[in-house]
């Protein structure tokens, strides 16, 4: 099993780890700032000031509403699901290659600091995969680039799959991705007929 | 290029857009058109040959194509996609369109240059024109250049637009120097005429046009049973589709001419050479027109030309090869009767016609002289904007501020280093390469 990092100054984020049957293309969710300072923009934070301030609003609460049980009830629900949330946030999404068979998008959820705790995984067979493109589409204000599956279904219908759905990473990232799955699953070397700017 | 009215519609405005973004191209320019969405899933980012990016934006639109003048929500869209794109020049179209008029407002953020073509000649009398003719001049007080199809309808425009400024020694206003006249143009090669001269027992005049009032359908309609009457061998072809279809049909059921007035209803583009060679006459009956560029096409076709003499169409043919009536029925049905004196003759010939339309207008020499360019601060923005009267002035300065506003807003929303660039673009080289 090795782990390169083909864009080391950009996007430390893209890992290709060669496993031995298939390739997987893992895109963790940090980046490093655009700004060229260097530093780490963290998608999936473990811990944040505001933990600090739970004790401090419990120690208030508490003398005044000890036996009003629905107010228990109400702040029992609302830590719940603030830890449920930290539990399912997005760790890494990966596109998995296994050559003649097909491709897997992947996505890993959990809390940061540990092993993931929730895999979503869907395999698309390689005689239903038509084509994996990179496109453009209107997302709420913006346009962003995306990697998708173009496959059949049973019933006939062409869909779209989207890689990397949740993390959305940059062109150079898509890029990367897009070329080695177009060597692995479609062996031919297609002219590349689109040019860097 | 930015416009509310682009392909999937057909039109004079969108054809133009399409045939100059592909000519630039051609030039070796970087073009994309920014328009509205169509329903149901005509939306996001689509591609056009040779290599033009179409981005189709989610905004409804209120009557025929166009958009509301909603100055602001266009701007989130306008900023990420031209960051992205690495745009230098706004190209806007059409005085109805929104989208291009707020193009020209927000351009002077991300530092583009903007250039205005005017399409259609519009009046000053009702109350729609004088709100639209308010909207242009705001939106044109700040514009680097404008582009005209006709000298009538850079009369029209700088008229509606105010585009005058007071000269050296401040005692005449004269004509901004940034409004220019460049024509619309065709593709010769796909309006060729007939191979084989048509009959010349029966003349047939070929109509093809919207069907809508501007269209001046209605003296079509009064003039066509007088024709038919007075010339037993003259037929009609008419094509195209709109609201006074209707008024076609009753006149055709009136007066019992199904088999003189054949009605082909709608006629696409491609299809349109083919209707037109079947005719030596070409009437056109419009109110207003500020080029004309169905006149054009038939007189490449090899036919002889009859039409109204409105707006700019007396500055596109030599005279030799079209006869001018005013919009009113007893001369235009002098003028039909002249051109039919003149093809029965046999004194127009096709091929010398369609050899000398040829050279006229080309696409070609259109978009060379589209390569143009001209800076503003913000303090002097407001100082034009301000000119433009007692309340439109202040109100639309105070527009332009809150664009501001909300443009510094954007920028700290999205930033603009976070976008998602553009980095790959189809390159026109591919093309000679694979021819």
């Amino acid at each position: 099993m090795q782990r390169t990092r083909p864009l080391p100054d950009c996007h430390p984020e893209l890992s290709v780890i060669e496993w031995p049957s298939f390739r997987e293309y893992r895109v963790e969710n940090w980046r490093l700032a655009r700004d060229g300072s260097g530093n780490v923009v963290r998608g999936a934070t473990s811990w944040g000031w505001i933990d600090l301030c739970l004790p401090v609003v419990i120690s208030f609460i508490w003398p005044r509403f000890r036996g009003n049980t629905m107010l228990w009830a109400f702040a029992v629900l609302v830590v719940g699901f603030t830890m449920y949330c930290r539990c399912v946030q997005v760790l890494h999404e990966s596109v998995l290659v296994f050559p003649a068979y097909g491709i897997q998008l992947e996505t890993h959820r959990g809390y940061p600091l540990l092993k993931p705790l929730f895999v979503s995984r869907r395999f698309i067979h390689a005689s239903l995969l038509e084509d994996f493109i990179i496109n453009e589409g209107l997302r709420r204000w913006n346009v962003r680039y995306y990697l998708a599956a173009v496959h059949g279904s049973s019933t006939d219908k062409i869909a779209l799959d989207v890689a990397f759905e949740n993390i959305l990473p940059h062109f150079p990232v898509l890029l990367e991705v897009y070329q080695g799955v177009q060597e692995l699953m479609f062996y031919n070397h297609t002219n590349n007929r689109h040019t860097r700017i | 290029m930015i416009s509310d009215f682009f392909h999937p519609n057909v039109g004079g405005v969108e054809n133009h857009i399409f045939m100059l973004s592909a000519n630039l191209i051609r030039r070796g320019h970087k073009v994309i058109v920014i328009t509205h969405s169509h329903p149901p899933d005509r939306v996001g980012v689509r591609w056009l040959l040779p290599g033009l990016k179409v981005y189709y934006i989610p905004f409804p639109t209120i009557a025929s194509s166009a958009t509301l003048p909603n100055y602001f929500t266009f701007l989130p869209y306008f900023r990420v996609i031209i960051a992205r794109e690495h745009i230098h020049l706004i190209h806007a179209h059409a005085s109805l369109s929104s989208l291009g008029q707020e193009a020209i407002l927000h351009a002077h953020h991300l530092g583009v240059r903007t250039v205005f073509t005017d399409h259609s000649l519009f009046g000053f009398e009702d109350a729609a024109s004088i709100l639209t003719n308010k909207l242009l001049a705001a939106a044109l007080k700040n514009v680097d250049a404008v582009i005209c199809v006709s000298h009538t309808g850079r009369e029209n425009t700088v008229l509606r637009g105010q585009l005058f400024e007071k000269s050296e020694d401040s005692s005449a206003l004269v004509v901004r120097p940034n409004v220019y006249v460049i024509p619309n143009a065709l593709v010769a090669e796909q309006f060729t005429p007939a191979t084989e001269p048509v009959s010349s027992e029966t003349i047939y005049i070929v109509v093809l046009s919207r069907l809508a009032y501007r269209k001046g359908i209605d003296l079509l309609v009064a003039t066509a049973p007088r024709i038919c009457s007075a010339f037993p061998n003259v037929n009609f072809i008419v094509g195209g589709d709109g609201p006074k279809l209707n008024d076609l049909l009753q006149v055709r059921e009136r007066h019992l001419l199904q088999d003189r007035i054949e009605l082909l209803g709608p006629v696409r583009h491609r299809d349109v050479r083919d209707v037109l060679v079947r005719g030596s006459i070409f009437l056109n009956t419009s109110l207003t027109e500020s080029f004309g560029i169905a006149i054009l096409e038939a007189a490449c076709a090899g036919l002889y030309v009859v039409s109204t003499r409105v707006g700019g169409v007396p500055e596109i043919l030599p005279h030799d090869m079209i006869s001018f009536a005013k919009p009113e029925e007893d001369d235009l049905i002098r003028a039909l009767s002249e051109a039919v004196a003149i093809v029965s003759k046999g004194q127009h010939d096709p091929i010398d016609a369609h050899q000398r339309v040829k050279n006229f207008y080309n696409w070609g020499e259109v978009a060379e002289r589209t390569e143009i360019s001209e800076q503003k601060d913000l303090w002097a923005r407001m100082q034009r904007t301000m000119e433009l009267g007692p309340f439109a002035g202040p109100i639309y300065t105070i527009i332009l501020v809150v664009d501001c506003l909300f443009f510094l807003f954007l920028e700290w929303l999205m930033p603009q280093r976070d976008l998602d660039f553009v980095h790959m673009h189809w390159e026109h080289n591919n093309f000679r390469q694979v021819q």
